[in-house]
């Protein structure tokens, strides 16, 4: 089913997240040209658009990895340009979830102290955090490689390992950027069905960036980009 | 449109000039320091006021001096070479993409040499004034006892050439690694450290040991052989330690790194053993002299021996600066997986204390255990001394604070590279 809604939001649901005229640039290329997004609790929504279109930039600015040049992004109707440069990480770490393509793991680190690094953060005790990383990682199916350093991982592997990370505090919301990208076909499928997996089991909602129409048809909506904008028909599913 | 060598000159970062620039000069001072004396008449100085202290003065120990300050040139030398590493991922994917634009081996090892001589040639000049301060301050302060320069000392005709070889070198090392360096595996360490001990209880069992002067220095090369050689080991055991125990995010980042690579680490440890070592006997040393010694020209010795703790503390901070380097690279050549671990929440600060967890536990621990065995040592050897802990108390401490200190501070300087690097902005370039 196609809409046509010119601020490419929701409009059934109370937003999660939401982005409203947008504004990004990178020196003198210009990656956000006012696009907006609103993300509601539990939802999936896949992001498309063909490459330089801003979807990572608009990604990176709803999960406040990066600032706006100009627009704003709420969270909870908290405007994140409100928040203090402490308290925007503290919320990424306990409330955002964040997978990317490839090279998000601490190569130095095994993948059980990965996926337990944002519970030490928060002062959980060292039994406690490895315990609930152990969990995370049985659940998603890569239990076997705890000890294992990501080089010492398959691709798959690796990005399940992520998956993990970016779901062990329990976030409202997470942020996939082409989170199959790097993987071959069935080891995509396979992170992307524990990707959705898990979410759908924790009830979080989930931003994919992708230009793989087969991951996007996983999503509940999809929003296409244009030259920095939201595009004015999504397709909801 | 500008040349393109000085396109690549400027790419390395003003961090990496200003390392290189810093290092030359004060190698530049140091072996123009090191001219000077050797440029000096070859018969007896006037010693006092206007001449030189007894060491300079006497040509039979001034070869001393000369190699005393040659060996401080070394760390600078290491600390030019971890500059000339800095920034080795992004300088291997220039080369990569300069290679495949059709640049041959030449045109990058010219371009290496110009990157790291040109830098190193500025280095050399600003040497100069640098050489002119430390004529000023080795003249000064020492009133009546003589000067550790006489007035007049120069390298004259030696300057040129001191000039051109710093900036051949600095060229020679560009030349060498056009591409930086990249990160070899870590290699299996052998026990080497068992030949020196295995010689040193040999040598216990020789009754007149400490009664010949052979038998002492062997001791004590042995003592710092068996340092060094022990020190990879020494860091790759702290490394396990700390990740076992690690209590804190920045502890485990710090162990996991130093366990993954332990060899620079090691290298580190083994030279901040050595420096522990010569802070350790300074003191011990300093005391016995002042509680035996009547003589009129205790400075004869005395300034010497403070000359030698001055140059291990330089040694020191060296060293650490170098180790934060060598710890800034890695998270230079980490920064997406870093940016990425700032993007989800972990503080930057965390990156930079990891930093700091990793220089204070290499440092640290050598340069207490250099104290130890050095001051416990030279007073055990020493049997006009009174024995009390006071002195040994006092080497230790002040050399773990003085470690720690060089360490903190070391790496508060390298901060702003950190913290510009785990940026999540570069997240979309990294």
């Amino acid at each position: 089913m196609t809409d046509t809604d010119p601020t490419g939001t929701s409009a059934t649901a109370t937003p999660l997240v939401s982005g409203r005229d947008l504004h990004r640039s990178f020196g003198r290329t210009v990656a956000l040209r006012g696009a907006s997004l609103d993300v509601a609790a539990g939802e999936i929504v896949a992001v498309t658009g063909p490459s330089g279109s801003g979807k990572s930039t608009l990604l990176h600015c709803l999960a406040g990895v990066i600032a706006p040049d100009a627009g704003t992004v709420t969270y909870r109707d908290h405007r994140l340009s409100d928040l203090s440069t402490d308290a925007r990480t503290r919320l990424r770490r306990r409330e955002v979830g964040l997978v990317l393509q490839f090279g998000q793991l601490v190569p130095e680190l095994t993948a059980l102290e990965n996926v337990a690094l944002p519970l030490l953060l928060d002062k959980r005790g060292r039994a406690e955090a490895q315990a609930a990383a152990l969990d995370r990682l049985e659940r998603l199916g890569v239990a076997e490689v705890a000890g294992s350093r990501p080089t010492e991982m398959s691709g798959g592997q690796a990005q399940r390992v992520a998956i993990a990370r970016a779901l062990v505090t329990e976030p409202a919301v997470v942020f996939a950027d082409e989170p199959t990208g790097a993987l071959d076909t069935l080891a995509g499928e396979q992170a992307l069905a524990a990707l959705v997996g898990a979410v759908e089991e924790n009830g979080c909602a989930l931003v994919l960036v992708t230009h793989d129409n087969r991951v996007a048809a996983a999503a509940h909506r999809e929003v296409e980009l244009r030259d920095g904008a939201t595009a004015a028909a999504e397709v909801r599913r | 449109m500008r040349r393109l060598g000085l396109v690549l000159l400027l790419a390395g970062g003003r961090g990496r000039l200003a390392l290189v620039v810093g290092a030359t000069a004060a190698t530049t001072a140091l072996l123009l320091a090191a001219a000077s004396v050797v440029e000096l008449p070859r018969t007896h100085l006037g010693t006092g006021r206007g001449g030189a202290i007894g060491v300079v003065a006497d040509p039979g120990t001034r070869p001393g001096v000369v190699l005393a300050l040659l060996l401080m040139t070394v760390p600078l030398l290491l600390l030019l070479d971890q500059a000339v590493r800095l920034g080795s991922t992004s300088r291997l994917r220039r080369t990569e993409a300069l290679r495949v634009a059709g640049a041959t081996g030449g045109d990058l090892r010219r371009w290496g040499s110009l990157e790291v001589g040109a830098p190193a040639a500025v280095g050399a000049l600003l040497g100069l004034p640098c050489w002119l301060v430390l004529h000023a301050a080795l003249r000064a302060g020492r009133g009546d006892r003589g000067a550790l320069l006489p007035e007049g000392a120069g390298p004259g005709w030696w300057t040129l050439l001191v000039l051109a070889a710093v900036a051949a070198y600095g060229a020679l090392v560009g030349a060498r690694r056009p591409a930086g360096a990249g990160r070899s595996e870590p290699r299996r360490r052998r026990p080497w450290w068992l030949v020196p001990l295995a010689l040193l209880v040999a040598l216990w069992s020789w009754d007149d040991l400490f009664d010949s002067d052979l038998g002492v220095f062997a001791v004590v090369v042995l003592l710092v052989a068996l340092l060094g050689l022990l020190a990879p080991t020494a860091a790759g055991l702290v490394a396990r330690l700390l990740v076992r125990r690690a209590g804190s995010v920045p502890a485990l980042l710090a162990g996991r790194r130093l366990a993954a690579d332990p060899g620079p680490a090691g290298r580190a440890a083994a030279a901040v053993g050595a420096v522990g070592l010569t802070l350790g006997v300074v003191p011990v040393f300093l005391v016995d002299l002042r509680d035996t010694y009547v003589g009129s020209d205790r400075d004869y010795y005395e300034v010497p021996a403070l000359v030698a703790g001055g140059c291990a503390l330089l040694a020191l901070a060296v060293i650490a600066a170098s180790l934060a380097v060598h710890s800034t690279e890695t998270v230079l050549e980490r920064r997406r997986e870093m940016a990425t671990l700032v993007a989800t929440g972990v503080p930057p600060r965390v990156v930079s204390d990891s930093q700091r967890v990793e220089c204070l536990a290499v440092t640290v621990p050598l340069a207490v255990l250099g104290a130890v065995v050095g001051s416990t040592g030279y007073a055990w050897l020493t049997v006009s001394l009174d024995r009390s802990p006071g002195p040994v108390a006092v080497a230790v401490v002040a050399t773990a604070a003085v470690s720690a200190l060089a360490s903190w501070l070391a790496t508060t300087a390298l901060r702003p590279w950190v913290r510009d690097a785990v940026d999540p902005e570069h997240l979309r370039t990294a």
